[in-house]
C-alpha cells in the first residue's frame, strides 16, 4: 500500500453535487447525469435510485401529494457535507474516482412524481451500489426536509419508515 | 449575562405548535437542554412532541455554554426522500 508520500499511489477524485430544488425531477435526470460523465475515463459502475411520491392508504385518506418544505440553507449543507464524507468512505479501500449526484425536490409532488434521485459513479459496481445506498439513508436521517401529504380527506405529515 | 431575544422557526408538524415569526427571550450564556426547557414553557405544546433544537444551523453538544444565538429551528424527525 502507498502512503501519503509514494507518488504510485493511486489518486482519490471525488465529484460530489448536491442540491435542492424547486418542482419535481425529471425521471431522464439519471440518464443526463451520466452522459455528463462519459469523458470520466475511470468511471466503470453507476448505481442510481430514485424516489417517487406512493399513493398510499393512509387514516386521512389515500396519498395525492406531498408538499416538501426544508430549512433551506441548513439542508443544501447537510446534504453537500454528508455527500462530500460518504464519496471519500466509498473509495478509501480501493482509491480511484467518485461522481456523485444528488438532489432532492421542494413544493407540491403528486404521485408518481420524482423528489428524490441519488446517482453514484466509481470504478467498480461494489463502491457504487454501496455509496448510491449510504447517501439516500444518510440524506433519510440527517438532512431537515419534512413532507405534509395531501390526501383524499384531509392532510397529515409524513414519516420516514 | 445577557437578555437576547431570538427569532425561533419551526418545521414540518411544529408549525402547527409554534407561530410563525416567534421569537423567545433567553439569558446568555445558557445551555441547551435550558434553551429546551424555555421552548416548552413557552409552548406548552412541544412538552408533546418529538423533536430535536438547532442553534444557528447546528445541533450543540449538551455541555456546551451558548454566548450568542442569532437563531433557533425547531425540528420533528425529518422526512426527506
Amino acid at each position: 500500500m502507498g502512503g501519503p508520500m509514494d507518488s504510485t499511489a493511486p489518486e482519490i477524485r471525488v465529484t460530489p453535487s448536491a442540491h435542492l430544488r424547486q418542482g419535481p425531477i425529471s425521471p431522464d435526470a439519471a440518464s443526463r447525469v451520466v452522459a455528463s460523465w462519459a469523458t470520466d475515463g475511470g468511471i466503470g459502475g453507476v448505481a442510481s435510485f430514485l424516489g417517487l411520491v406512493r399513493a398510499d392508504e393512509t387514516p386521512a385518506g389515500i396519498v395525492q401529494a406531498i408538499e416538501f418544505t426544508a430549512h433551506e440553507e441548513m439542508a443544501e449543507r447537510t446534504l453537500r457535507e454528508l455527500c462530500e464524507r460518504l464519496a471519500a468512505d466509498a473509495v478509501r479501500d480501493r482509491p480511484g474516482p467518485v461522481r456523485l449526484h444528488v438532489e432532492h425536490a421542494l413544493g407540491t409532488l403528486a404521485v408518481g412524481e420524482i423528489p428524490v434521485i441519488v446517482v453514484a459513479g466509481t470504478g467498480h459496481r461494489v463502491e457504487a451500489f454501496g455509496l448510491c445506498r449510504a447517501v439516500i439513508e444518510a440524506l433519510k436521517s440527517d438532512v431537515p426536509i419534512f413532507g405534509r401529504e395531501v390526501t383524499s380527506n384531509g392532510h397529515r405529515w409524513k414519516t420516514n419508515r | 449575562m445577557n437578555r437576547a431575544t431570538i427569532p425561533v422557526i419551526a418545521f414540518g408538524r411544529l408549525t402547527d405548535v409554534v407561530p410563525e415569526s416567534s421569537r423567545i427571550d433567553l439569558e446568555l450564556p445558557i445551555a441547551p437542554g435550558s434553551i429546551r426547557d424555555e421552548l416548552v414553557a413557552r409552548f406548552p405544546e412541544l412538552a408533546k412532541a418529538t423533536f430535536r433544537v438547532a442553534v444557528d444551523q447546528r445541533f450543540p453538544r449538551d455541555d456546551e455554554r451558548l454566548t450568542s444565538i442569532e437563531e433557533i429551528a425547531l425540528f420533528p424527525p425529518f422526512a426527506g426522500g
